[in-house]
């Protein structure tokens, strides 16, 4: 097992968001995800899945908010706030 | 087009597949879609961008071929567009096109030749309707919009003459040939969501029929204000989420779990939802099906408000959309649930810029598991849900559709004003329609002529002095006599201080005096409080304490001659003044009594008296306890018309069956009397001329009890069926039984009577729904409470909610509605049992059996098996070793277990079942006939010496065999290298089989059966069963051993006072083989391997031991012989398998006992093992950390490593000429797997209290080794008998001994005949021992004893029967012992 990490570069993030949910669009790191209805409640379980994966520890369900997954930044501020 | 080269099938076209060809013809799937285009459509362009889109889109043109599981689909040619129809020249173009659609909608797809069915309507130049209807195995919701938007683009263009979109869409066959891993975190997550499941109570007490896959869509008014206001709570906290379609999810599905739990009252519950899963752009852009299925669980305490349970939902949706991963739904995951809700937030978009409406139509069929389906979208974006509910015509009639959405939308409507609301409380009906009509029914307000019965009877005094009033033994009384002699006893108690509201306890057995003596109590003002003459002393001195009676009346101060040469002036009595006080059991043991006052009482006996004998003066026999309130009615009902009472008197000694001789005398008109009477009553086969009466109250009666009594006692005979507890003065509702309407299990309990109001609630008081069971509570003529108990009448009799003032009287019992008003019943709010963790009511398995014809009763209830203690005194049995920890085992005084005793008495008429090895080549040689593959047939083989022989007999018969082992992952691999030596050395081939489910089937073994074998036998059958299937093999060959013929098959309980024939017992196997598996487990759900019946008529099961007969050494002596096999030295015992260590610690653990204590003595008593190695191998180490380390290894719950308190439901029965196998298998069809009983015991008489019910303390207590659950029992009749059987039981230490069970069926020996013979005489039953062997059943004996005149005395010292020194010395151990 690696050491879990507790940050994700927002870069890669928001690669993974417009290539993987968008489809290519471009997303800012403050764009609304969520009550845009841009991202959808299966898209935003490939992006835990996603954070998991790349940080190496689980994503508990109740941290699945909107307030923690409302935009790339609030990701990104989220992982590195897990301690 | 290009060549058509197959499309893999996905796990969720399979299952629809599997679906569609279990079900016909029938439309289940059809996806029927009306487009109302509001444009002049150009036909042309439409058929060419439909033909654009198709051509472009492979989910759009394929068809499938071939049958089953080998299905594959192709791409095909289109067919040619339909000319469109046109429909403008009809009078009524949109009814015609509205007709036609619908019609066309349920028409069955050929999906042979295409997936889907279209066409456009005109209905008039500028307005077309497109019909299209797809199979759901090519399409879903989502897909049905792409569709829709692809068509009305390329349309566009067409008639724009912009040019086709020609860029190539996503192909569904990229989705379907991708590989799609599931994590096993994943498929465990389903796993264990799926496991539990249990299908759930049909909403409204609604009976499911899963041939009936009809149903119903129902639009439910939602409307857009709901739909606001759903959308903007799903918005603001708690409720706001991720996204707002997934809160307004949770919301919906919230309220719906809500309105289930409450119509179903199930507090478990599971809900089928999809899953879009389009995870990409791509995906989403893709035409195909693309939903799965899954299930959703709920838990909805009583407690919880719709905030509690949506952070409940939310939290399980999280894990749904975590786990719902494309591929990973299967049959487990589809058909664990019974309803679904479908939540799309898709919309069409437009048509070319016309207004287009979206239609999704019904094709009238739905899968019959299902009871409901409730849709929620809005195509056309206007804003407001469109909400519909599909509901299964077996289960909802059309007036519970038009009920329905009301109900649905209450919950709605609460959940939106107040999320704090308990779900529980919440009203499910319009108080002012029909529904709260049915739940409150109150009877006519009536204004009795007198509030008082003293008043009427003195109208009678009157009226007719010299009538007769009582009799009792000849002796009468006339009206004046009576009142004359009552006015006697209250001036006598008058002089002894009594004043009014005093209580006078009357302890006293039936007479004229008796009945005189009440009048008197109430004369004098006081209030009677009638305590029965065979009450316990402990009873009557509880009650005295409570009731601190100012007089106590007995049997001595009737009888006096000098009462009443005084006479007193009585004082006017008040109605409100307490009458009497009735004490009945409290639920906590404390007796409790119920006090009346004169104007409730003298209501209750009006109605009565109009109730049962509207036409005048009747007798009516006074037979009963007097402790029991159904008396009062036998007592004042004749004294206040006119009547006449006609006094049974209790016998002088024994159980009063004074009932009996009422019906044998038929010198009444009117009996009043409980349900279990009257099947004592058709058992005596009474016939009666005079009375035509009956009155049945007490406990639920039933139709069939009903139509036996009819047909026995008089063809005329008027049944009512009254109800009503003591606290509402006897009776509060009847109901007149009438065979020409009364079609149900049970007789409804009718209607109100006057004065009285019957409610129907839920648990926040409110009216239930009809169909809905709820509680009765009764207001209007109550009891004023418990005497001295006010804080017991504060909780039981409670502020009416809707009559500010009154009260209601929380009864305990249950009812449900049907829409004409009828109330029935439904049993005891608390007698809900738990079987193994399966919630049962007990009212619908006594309902099961006594729809049945020859079963006039049925009790059932649960028995929880004696847990085998740590005991320092445990015995093994003599012969065959087991252990007294084995349920239900008693070691006899000469040492030998229940089990041998009872083999004894069996194993001759048990031989007929045994074969020669000679039949055995006879039904080989016909095998090579009859199969359609390469091979004879199959041959289970698990490696150890049983099965290995096996082998070897049946290959010296033929060597076309096929051998299967099932690879569990822990098969020795000492076993693994003889299994290979020796089919090798046989030459035929061999497979080993495997699942990669055999965990799961590992753990719901040991969950269910504390064992890990019971999950791998139905393995390997299984899987033994789907390749003889497959490979046209006509036969699957066990080395199933005699000892477990005789464990699982021969069971006693088939040998029970008969000698069945070879063909009877091969029937029953066959059945019990079916039924086995037909058996709903993680073998059936995982393997996914289903079978009808019919395969057991084409591949016949042979038991090699069945023909052969064979010893130890012998099948030591010729392995050796080939020596291919050897003793696997690496299992640590003579077994092959290194799971079967876990199996033993777990059920040693959980049970008490070892799993192989059984098998091991069966072992014993076939002579395949002795004694001593069965003790032995039962005494094994096992090393419990290698154990906790393969339960880890297999994922199970380790927190059910604890003890197992087994409960079994048990149902007593009693009817004409019952056999408990042929009643098993008739209600087995009928009954979930946990509702059939573990026992069933016919009951020849049905013990009752002294109050006429069923006295549960003395039924019969299930013996299982005796019988293997099915008991015969016939109870005592009479002193003599009981008695005996009390000796008996008390010597041989066994229960329920039946006094026609032979003394050596049942554990008799010399020891035993000495010892009874000497309790016997001592108790004053004198006999000479060897009367136990003369006559060999208690009933031979106790008429024996009654033909002796005097009592035989014996002589000391003359032997009595031949006794060596041995018995001798025993009997004098024996002696010592109990004396």
């Amino acid at each position: 097992m690696s050491t879990p990490k507790h940050t994700i570069d927002p870069a890669e993030l928001t690669r993974f968001v417009s290539d993987k949910l968008l489809g290519g669009r471009a997303i800012a790191a403050d764009e609304e995800l969520l009550l845009s209805g841009l991202v959808d409640s299966l898209g935003v379980m490939s992006l835990v899945a996603h954070i998991e994966d790349v940080t190496g520890a689980p994503v508990p369900m109740q941290d699945v908010i909107l307030e923690n997954f409302a935009t790339i930044n609030a990701i990104a501020d989220y992982v590195g706030a897990r301690a | 087009m290009t060549a058509a080269s197959p499309i893999p099938m996905t796990p969720s076209q399979k299952l629809i597949w599997m679906g569609q060809s279990l079900a016909g013809a029938a439309p289940l799937y059809n996806m029927a879609w009306r487009f109302d285009l509001h444009l002049a459509l150009d036909t042309a362009a439409f058929a060419q961008a439909f033909t654009h889109v198709f051509e472009t889109h492979d989910a759009l043109g394929v068809a499938f071929e071939g049958q089953g599981a080998d299905a594959v689909q192709r791409a095909t040619e289109l067919p040619p567009f339909p000319p469109a129809l046109d429909f403008s020249d009809e009078a009524d173009p949109e009814k015609a096109a509205s007709n036609w659609v619908k019609t066309r909608a349920a028409r069955p797809i050929d999906l042979a030749k295409s997936t889907f069915d279209t066409c456009l309507i005109k209905l008039s130049e500028a307005h077309w309707v497109w019909f299209f209807n797809q199979h759901h195995i090519a399409t879903d919701a989502w897909s049905g919009g792409l569709m829709f938007k692809a068509v009305a683009q390329s349309y566009h263009a067409l008639t724009s003459g912009a040019p086709l979109p020609n860029a190539r869409p996503p192909q569904f066959a990229d989705y379907a040939g991708a590989d799609h891993p599931v994590a096993e975190a994943t498929q465990e997550y389903w796993r264990t969501k799926t496991a539990g499941f249990e299908s759930s109570a049909v909403p409204y007490g609604e009976v499911r029929d899963l041939s009936v896959p009809a149903s119903h869509r129902i639009t439910i008014p939602f409307g857009k204000g709901r739909t606001d206001a759903l959308k903007a709570l799903a918005l603001s906290p708690p409720f706001r989420s991720i996204s707002p379609d997934l809160s307004v999810f949770a919301l919906l599905m919230t309220a719906y779990a809500g309105f289930l739990s409450r119509v179903t009252r199930q507090s478990h519950l599971s809900i089928g939802t999809p899953s879009h899963n389009r995870a990409t752009p791509a995906l989403k852009d893709t035409m195909g099906l693309f939903i799965e299925m899954f299930p959703l669980g709920f838990e909805i305490k009583p407690e919880d408000t719709f905030e509690d349970l949506f952070s409940a939902t939310m939290a399980e949706t999280m894990g749904f959309l975590r786990h719902a991963k494309p591929g990973v739904s299967n049959a487990a995951t589809a058909s664990s649930f019974n309803a679904v809700l479908n939540y799309i937030p898709v919309s069409y978009g437009t048509f070319a810029g016309a207004k287009t409406q979206t239609q999704w139509l019904h094709p009238g069929a739905h899968d019959a598991r299902q009871d409901i389906r409730l849709h929620v979208y809005d195509f056309d974006a206007t804003g407001a849900f469109t909400v519909e509910m599909d509901c299964n015509a077996a289960v909802f009639d059309a007036g519970l559709r038009d009920r329905m959405p009301g109900h649905f939308l209450k919950m709605i409507d609460a959940l939106l004003a107040g999320p704090g609301q308990v779900i529980a409380h919440v009203p499910m009906v319009e108080m002012s329609g029909d529904e709260a009509h049915a739940a409150l029914q109150v009877g006519p307000a009536v204004a009795p002529e007198y509030p008082v019965v003293l008043d009427a009877f003195a109208a009678h005094v009157a009226r007719t002095p010299d009538a007769i009033a009582c009799e009792c033994n000849g002796e009468t009384l006339s009206y004046r006599a009576i009142d004359a002699r009552a006015a006697r006893f209250a001036a006598d108690l008058i002089a002894k201080g009594v004043i009014s509201g005093d209580p006078v306890l009357i302890h006293a057995k039936r007479s004229l005096n008796l009945v005189a003596a009440i009048l008197g109590v109430l004369k004098a003002g006081g209030v009677f409080v009638p305590v029965p003459s065979d009450a316990p002393p402990s009873r009557v001195e509880t009650i005295t304490k409570i009731a601190s009676p100012k007089v106590v009346l007995t049997e001595a101060d009737l009888a006096r001659s000098d009462i009443g040469a005084a006479t007193a002036a009585l004082k006017p009595i008040a109605p409100d003044q307490p009458a009497y006080a009735i004490f009945t059991s409290g639920s906590t043991g404390e007796p409790k009594g119920v006090l009346v006052d004169h104007q409730n009482l003298g209501e209750y006996i009006r109605w009565a008296a109009q109730t049962f004998g509207p036409q005048g003066p009747k007798s009516f026999p006074l037979y009963s306890s007097i402790g029991f309130d159904l008396t009062l009615t036998s007592i004042f009902v004749p004294l206040t018309t006119g009547g006449r009472v006609v006094i049974y008197p209790e016998a002088a000694h024994g159980s009063d069956l004074s009932i009996l001789n009422v019906f044998e005398d038929d010198r009444v008109d009117v009996v009043k009397l409980t349900p279990a009477h009257l099947s004592l009553l058709c058992e005596h086969g009474v016939r009666t001329k005079r009375i035509r009466t009956l009155v049945l109250g007490g406990e639920n009666l039933t139709t069939a009890q009903c139509l036996r009594a009819r047909s026995t006692i008089s063809p005329e005979l008027e049944i009512l069926n009254e109800y009503g507890p003591t606290e509402a003065v006897v009776g509060s509702m009847v109901h007149r039984f009438d065979p020409t309407q009364d079609k149900a299990a049970s007789v409804p309990i009718g209607r109100p009577a006057d004065n009285t109001g019957i409610h129907i609630l839920d648990a926040g008081l409110n009216p239930v729904p009809i169909g809905v069971t709820g509680e009765i509570y009764i207001s209007g003529r109550l009891a004023k409470g418990y005497l001295n108990r006010p804080e017991l009448t504060a909780a039981k009799f409670k502020q009416d909610p809707r009559a500010p003032g009154g009260l209601i009287y929380r009864t305990g019992d249950l009812a449900r509605t049907t829409a004409d008003g009828t109330v029935h019943y439904q049993g005891r709010a608390d007698t809900q049992l738990k079987i193994n963790g399966v919630r049962i009511e007990p009212a619908e398995i006594e309902a099961a059996f006594t729809a049945l014809p020859d079963v006039s009763w049925a009790y059932a209830t649960a028995y929880k098996r004696t847990r085998p203690q740590t005991r320092t005194d445990e015995a093994a049995c003599s012969r065959c070793g087991i252990s007294s920890r084995y349920p239900d085992t008693t070691i006899g005084t000469d040492g030998i277990c229940g089990i041998c005793r009872d083999f004894d008495s069996y194993k001759t008429r048990a031989e007929v079942y045994f074969k020669t090895p000679q039949d055995l080549s006879q039904i080989v040689s016909n095998l090579p006939a009859r199969k359609t593959g390469t091979y004879d047939a199959i041959v289970l083989l698990s490696g150890g010496k049983d099965s290995t022989y096996a082998l070897y007999r049946f290959a010296d018969l033929t060597r076309n065999i096929l051998a299967l082992t099932l690879d569990n992952g822990f098969i020795s691999e000492e076993a693994k290298a003889n299994i290979r030596r020796v089919t090798d050395d046989l030459g035929i081939d061999h497979r080993f089989m495997t699942t990669p489910a055999m965990n799961d089937i590992f753990k719901e073994s040991l969950t269910k059966h504390s064992n890990v074998c019971q999950g791998c036998f139905k393995t390997i059958y299984t899987l033994a069963l789907d390749t003889a299937r497959a490979e046209g093999i006509p036969a699957i060959v066990t080395g199933l051993s005699r000892g477990q013929f005789f464990e699982t098959r021969l069971t006693p309980d088939l040998f029970a006072n008969r000698a069945p024939s070879a063909q009877e017992l091969d029937q029953f196997v066959q059945d019990a083989r079916k039924s086995y598996h037909r058996m709903d487990d993680a073998v059936s759900r995982h393997l996914g391997v289903t079978f009808d019946d019919a395969i057991f008529e084409d591949i016949e099961i042979i038991d090699i031991y069945r023909y052969v007969d064979v010893s130890v050494s012998e099948i030591y002596r010729v392995l050796d012989a080939r020596g291919a096999w050897a003793r696997p030295s690496d299992t640590g015992r003579s077994t092959n398998c290194l799971i079967n260590d876990v199996g033993i610690h777990v059920h040693k653990t959980r049970e008490g006992f070892h799993n192989y204590a059984l098998p091991y003595s069966w072992d014993v008593r076939m002579g395949h093992k002795t004694r001593q190695d069965a003790v032995e191998e039962l005494d094994d180490e096992i090393d419990t950390s290698r154990v906790h380390d393969i339960l880890a290894q297999i994922g199970f719950d380790q927190t059910l490593l604890t003890e197992a308190t087994q409960t079994q439901l048990v149902v007593y029965v009693s009817g004409t000429d019952l056999d408990p196998v042929a009643l098993r298998a008739q209600v087995a069809s009928g009954l979930l797997p946990a509702m059939i009983p573990a026992h069933i015991i016919v009951l020849d008489t049905v013990p009752l209290t002294q109050n006429g019910k069923i006295d549960t303390d003395a039924l019969p207590k299930p013996d299982s080794h005796r019988t293997a659950a099915l008991t015969s029992h016939i109870a005592p009749s009479g002193a003599v008998e009981r008695q005996l059987v009390e000796i008996y039981q008390s010597i041989l230490g066994a229960d329920a001994i039946g006094v026609t069970d032979n003394f050596y069926d049942i554990g008799g020996d010399s020891i035993a005949a000495i010892q009874i013979a000497i309790h016997s005489t001592d108790q004053g039953l004198a006999m000479a021992p060897n009367a136990v062997f003369e006559h060999q059943t208690i009933r031979e004996l106790a008429a024996s004893l009654s033909s002796v005149q005097e009592p035989q005395t014996t002589k000391p010292n003359e032997p009595l029967i031949d006794l060596d020194a041995s018995d001798l010395a025993a009997i004098a151990q024996q002696l010592s012992g109990t004396r």
